[in-house]
């Protein structure tokens, strides 16, 4: 009887001094904390913004997932909650595991703030969420997004601004495409200026932002966000009829636009290895493709211009024409236990000389990963948006600590065994 | 020619040893489980013991608080939460070292009293417990920050609630242009997993000094 006491007291020692107090890892052997975003397009006139397609997720060891995903946002700036997002909440959802797990969709046709609402035709606005536990390990899937955008300059006044500085305009083309005599070009430009006040000034074909944490093997954990992409016509040019005069209604931005704007995918993740406590990153920004039509031909045809990551040109300086794209750079920052990558938003200020022109950022991503072995301290978690490496905070003041009464009870009693396992060598002894 | 058969024997440890064995091993058990449970009360006296002396630092601490040149682990401010019986000395600071007083406050975070979002943290369980009961809290409820030259009384405006360990959330968001405090401290009790957060508004602020108060209770 006192073996059965003696050997049950020192399991009750045992199980105290190895199981985790106040935690519940379940099987997990490394504490962790994933974030990743994704925005697909930002848009702002004069003062006002909104944030068109955003996606969020985050996940740690406890374990619990929360992702957000929101068709029209306000401008969502460089630390947005995504526990609080301002987002219209017609086209916002957002799971959570602990949860119900199931896939929910929110989508509505919302209304943008003035002055967008005259600029900016939005048709449908969606986000989509599911969250939960998969291997063992919290996992989410969140996309915003939204149909495609007709976006409608007041060019009333371009007309006369154009014919103003026509010369310019004129110049300014001839050096892109390289035409010689400038005559053909002339006539372009008068061909333009009678159709320009057809109304539309652009259209933009928006890819979807999604903010992925799924688990590829049963040890693996990744966090993935993507900005799908996005096509900008800008300035559709119409068909002409036998007599070379424009056909209304037959102008496409998209496929016969002045300029053409193709801003290819951006990625980041970020991975961690939750045996091996070991985090990696990759990220790979948007690629951008400028198209300059060549309007002195009947047929579409189009001369390129690359920018490099980084870098930004500017087209058509000094007309009302002038835009500036700037191309987005990515970083990496991968440490033994953290990781993080960012893929920095595409920026575009078109049609400066048309009221100020129209600001665009996107395909913004982000995704950052911490992780520690179990028993470690905790590793900070990344917040969304993620910041940049250099910035990840660490957990708030600890002022709790650990419970040590049962620790505390179990080495008692294990003590109080021992004492009386120690009275048989005494009556042994004798 | 005979050989000598090795003994095979292991030399046994003797009851006595075995006895002294385990009497050692309990007494060091006994000790180490008595050493856990006895550890908050260790704390809460050593808390007391430096609250003892933040009181008489804070009492004159005008100068320092004035030029905003207070060190860390040094007094900044009284708390007082009436409904809980709270009544401690916030030190400057939100270290480990800084929190062994009971409370700290956030040294990214304005002053009491100022325009933005003053952050307190606090033990739970340890080290005088000022936090212990936080989670009772409801909006309505007096918070009272005192310094050397203004009381200022906040009101819970948000129940309380429960944040990751990792959310600054609460600390860096805020309505612009008000004054709010916030108080946070570990949850769930005797677990560092998360944070339980409350959050007042500024409704009143009195040019009345701390050493005026003091000597009129």
């Amino acid at each position: 009887m006192r073996k059965v006491f003696v050997v049950l007291m020192l399991a009750a020692l045992l199980a105290a001094l190895v199981l985790p107090v106040g935690t519940a890892h379940g099987a997990l052997s490394s504490t962790f904390a994933m974030a990743g975003e994704a925005r697909a397009l930002e848009v702002a006139v004069g003062q006002t913004g909104v944030t068109l397609g955003a996606a969020m997720s985050k996940v740690d060891s406890t374990p619990s997932a929360f992702g957000v995903a929101a068709g029209l946002c306000e401008l969502l700036g460089t630390q947005a909650n995504p526990d609080s997002l301002p987002c219209n909440e017609q086209t916002k959802i957002s799971t959570a595991y602990p949860g119900a797990g199931e896939l929910l969709q929110a989508c509505a046709g919302p209304s943008l703030p003035a002055p967008l609402s005259t600029l900016i035709k939005l048709e449908v606005a969606c986000g989509s969420s599911q969250s939960g536990l998969q291997n063992g390990l919290p996992v989410t899937t969140n996309e915003g997004k939204v149909a495609e955008l007709a976006v409608k300059l007041d060019l009333t006044g371009l007309v006369p601004a154009v014919e103003d500085v026509k010369e310019t305009v004129i110049d300014q083309l001839q050096d892109i495409l390289d035409v010689v005599p400038v005559e053909p070009v002339k006539n372009a430009v008068n061909n333009l200026l009678e159709v320009l006040d057809e109304g539309q000034a652009g259209r933009i074909q928006l890819g979807p932002a999604t903010s992925n944490v799924t688990t590829p093997n049963a040890n693996t954990l990744q966090v993935e966000s993507t900005a799908a992409g996005a096509r900008i016509g800008l300035l559709g040019i119409p068909d002409l009829n036998a007599q070379g005069l424009p056909i209304p209604g037959t102008a496409d931005a998209l496929q016969d636009g002045i300029i053409i704007i193709d801003i290819a995918s951006s990625k980041a993740s970020a991975s961690i290895n939750t045996a091996t406590a070991v985090a990696d990153a990759a990220a790979s920004p948007s690629l951008i493709k400028v198209r300059v039509r060549d309007i002195t031909s009947l047929t579409p045809s189009y001369v390129e211009l690359d920018v490099a990551p980084g870098q930004s040109v500017t087209i058509l300086q000094g007309t009302p024409l002038e835009s500036t794209i700037s191309a987005a750079s990515s970083t990496t920052d991968i440490q033994e236990h953290s990781a993080s990558s960012a893929a920095d938003a595409v920026g575009l200020h078109l049609l400066k000389g048309v009221n100020g022109g129209i600001k665009l950022s996107l395909a913004r991503t982000t995704a950052a990963a911490n992780v520690a072995a179990l028993r470690q301290p905790a590793p900070p978690a990344p917040q969304g948006p993620v910041a940049p490496p250099s910035k990840l905070k660490p957990p708030l003041p600890v002022t709790g600590g650990t419970d040590y009464t049962l620790p505390a009870i179990a080495l008692l009693l294990s003590a109080g065994a021992l004492y009386v396992l120690r009275r048989r060598f005494v009556t042994a002894g004798r | 020619m005979k050989f000598k058969r090795p003994s095979l024997k292991v030399k046994r440890p003797s009851p006595v040893a075995i006895r002294r064995g385990l009497t050692a091993l309990s007494v060091v058990m006994a000790l180490t489980g008595a050493g856990f449970i006895g550890y908050p009360f260790a704390t809460d006296l050593w808390a007391a013991r430096i609250q003892s002396r933040l009181v008489q630092q804070l009492a004159g601490g005008a100068a320092a608080y004035r030029s905003q040149t207070i060190e860390v682990g040094d007094a900044l401010t009284k708390l007082e939460i009436p409904k809980l019986g709270v009544d401690t000395i916030v030190v400057e600071g939100a270290t480990q070292a800084a929190l062994y007083a009971g409370a700290g406050h956030y040294p990214e975070t304005p002053l009491p009293g100022e325009v933005g979002n003053v952050a307190i943290a606090g033990h739970r369980t340890t080290f005088g417990k000022p936090f212990a009961r936080i989670d009772e809290l409801a909006p309505g409820d007096k918070v009272i920050l005192t310094t050397p030259l203004a009381r200022h009384v906040y009101e819970v405006d948000t129940s309380p609630y429960v944040v990751g360990a990792f959310d600054w959330a609460p600390i860096t968001n805020y309505p612009l242009g008000g004054s709010f405090l916030t108080l946070t401290t570990c949850h769930p009790e005797g677990s560092a997993t998360n944070r339980i957060v409350v959050r007042a508004q500024l409704v009143n602020s009195s040019d009345v000094a701390l050493a005026r108060t003091s000597s009129n209770s």
